[in-house]
């Protein structure tokens, strides 16, 4: 889909090596940020305004595309404009490239305001955001992605790369190809999924997690919420709950080439190999789901006994 | 399908039977040609479950690719990120519809055989607290459906990548062999498992899903590949 820029105005702006502008904005319009290479990073302060600093080449400029809604931000060898959709019985793929030299590698460091939505996707960059921006989606082909302190939604996609979340509210939607993804002290659902990496969930609470790997162990540390739902699912890893005593669920296992083990007063059948087994804590109030075919899996205490 | 010799179909399919067992269902095979269909139907299912193979695809895809990493291959083609030039390219593509409509016949007597499955205790270890989830069409029948569905749309859009996979750059294919493999690897594992122990519900839906995880896999790394041309 071809950008259409409805109104604003070009900013063109050619240090020698570095871009420092600010100027103002509305603070619910949406942030795009894209790169080729090098780094972004994106805190927030109690002002109307961004903030863009950029170090980049002698050649670059920064372009600084400003709409009814949104606010674009990109170096100008670089504006990628593509669409891939499968839907119902056909493949779509349309694709635009501009810039006909290299794209130049940018490390940008954005200020932005409080609350305020914010895209950023570029290939071989690290995205690091810090504070409470509203709404964040990023998409990263190589490199890490760091959020902290975000209130609302964040989608986070690293073809390559880990990606980790901390202290924050809203949904969660993470997915690493080939990366480990990890998240503490959040409070929004959580979908979270790897082909070969780890994921680890530490102090949530949350009334929907679901994680899946193919090739990765899968760590679950919170509560489990009356009626919420928790899947956990992996091929070749291993899944660990660490879930209060008096938690009151429904739980499904299964595996075919590993181990039961739990805390919890369960009588485990010695082979649950290729079957699911199901057992009930407490009033069974939540649903639990738990898959591992080469992998063991274990349920335990949230505070263990010593 | 429900006269005695529905929960007998499994155990045929799994040379269960004993002699006069075998002796007294064929005869009934050759009387009976709904149960004679489903048998069949069943067949070509375990047939394909058992033969599904996703590397050889892939390979197929990303030989010339590999080859021009390698530099080995005059024909073979990797362009870099930093060659893109401005162009337009659109492609569709539309799944073949007959396949599935061949595939829902099939889910017929393949529902009628899981829930005379699901009916025989011999197969089913019941082993919870609560009453076990039952082999059901929905659960079994349609996972195997929604796998060849997903085998149809992987082996379309690997097409696509061959066609356009010039395009991606050499990190992107490295990204999309190393987990296509694992990926592969785990489906070949979940069909080898499959094949094991056929009427676990489980394995069905595990097998399914490892297949949907390629799918996802190939539009994602498309996706990618295609913003970074």
């Amino acid at each position: 889909m071809l950008l259409h820029i409805a109104a604003g105005a070009l900013i063109a702006l050619a240090p020698p090596q570095s871009t420092d502008t600010t100027f103002a904005v509305n603070p619910a319009h949406r942030l795009k940020v894209a790169n080729f290479g090098g780094e972004v990073r994106i805190r927030t302060w109690e002002r109307n305004e961004v903030r863009v600093e950029a170090d980049h080449s002698r050649r670059e400029r920064i372009v600084v595309e400003r709409t009814a809604t949104e606010v674009r931000i990109r170096p100008s060898s670089w504006s990628p404009d593509f669409e891939f959709d499968i839907e119902g019985d056909n493949v779509d793929v349309s694709m635009r490239f501009e810039g006909a030299r290299v794209p130049a590698m940018v490390d940008y460091d954005i200020i932005v305001p409080v609350s305020m939505p914010i895209d950023v996707a570029g290939l071989f960059m690290d995205v690091t955001v810090e504070g409470p921006v509203g709404e964040a989606n990023i998409r990263v082909l190589e490199g890490d992605i760091e959020v902290a302190g975000a209130r609302g939604p964040v989608s986070a996609r690293a073809s390559e790369g880990d990606i980790t979340i901390e202290d924050v509210q809203g949904a969660l939607r993470l997915s690493a190809i080939d990366g480990e993804v990890e998240v503490r002290n959040a409070s929004g659902e959580i979908t979270a999924e790897t082909t070969d990496g780890d994921i680890t969930l530490e102090d949530i609470r949350a009334t929907r997690v679901e994680l899946e790997s193919v090739d990765g162990d899968l760590w679950y540390s919170g509560t489990v919420q009356a009626q919420g739902f928790y899947s956990f699912i992996t091929h070749d890893g291993s899944v660990t709950l660490e879930i209060p005593r008096e938690v009151s669920a429904r739980v499904s296992v299964a595996t075919w080439d590993g181990d039961l083990t739990t805390d919890f007063t369960v009588q485990v059948p010695e082979r649950l190999r290729g079957r699911r087994f199901e057992f009930t804590l407490g009033a069974g109030g939540a649903q639990i789901e738990i898959e591992a075919f080469e992998g063991d899996i274990e349920i335990n205490y949230y505070e263990r006994e010593e | 399908m429900s006269d005695q010799w529905t929960d007998r179909l499994s155990a045929y399919l799994d040379d269960e039977l004993s002699a006069t067992e075998r002796a007294a269902f064929e005869r009934h095979l050759v009387e009976c040609e709904e149960c004679h269909t489903t048998l069949n139907q069943l067949g070509s299912v375990r047939t394909w479950a058992e033969g599904y193979e996703g590397l050889p695809t892939s390979e197929a895809v990303w030989v010339g690719v590999r080859e021009g990493i390698k530099g080995g291959s005059a024909d073979a083609k990797v362009v870099s990120i930093q060659d893109a030039r401005p162009r337009w390219r659109r492609l569709r593509i539309a799944v073949p519809l007959a396949l599935a409509a061949t595939m829902a016949l099939v889910v017929v007597g393949v529902g009628s055989w899981w829930v005379g499955r699901a009916t025989a205790p011999r197969r089913e270890i019941v082993v919870s607290t609560m009453p076990a989830r039952l082999l059901t069409t929905s659960s079994q029948a349609q996972s195997l459906l929604a796998a060849e569905r997903y085998g149809a749309a992987i082996a379309q859009l690997e097409q696509v990548l061959l066609t356009n996979g010039g395009q991606l750059d050499t990190a992107t294919v490295r990204i999309l062999n190393r987990n296509l493999a694992v990926i592969d690897r785990a489906i070949r594992q979940a069909r080898e498992a499959l094949a094991t122990d056929p009427g676990s519900a489980y394995l069905a839906d595990h097998f399914t899903h490892m297949m949907q995880r390629k799918l996802t896999l190939l539009r994602r790394v498309a996706s990618a590949g295609v913003a970074a041309s």
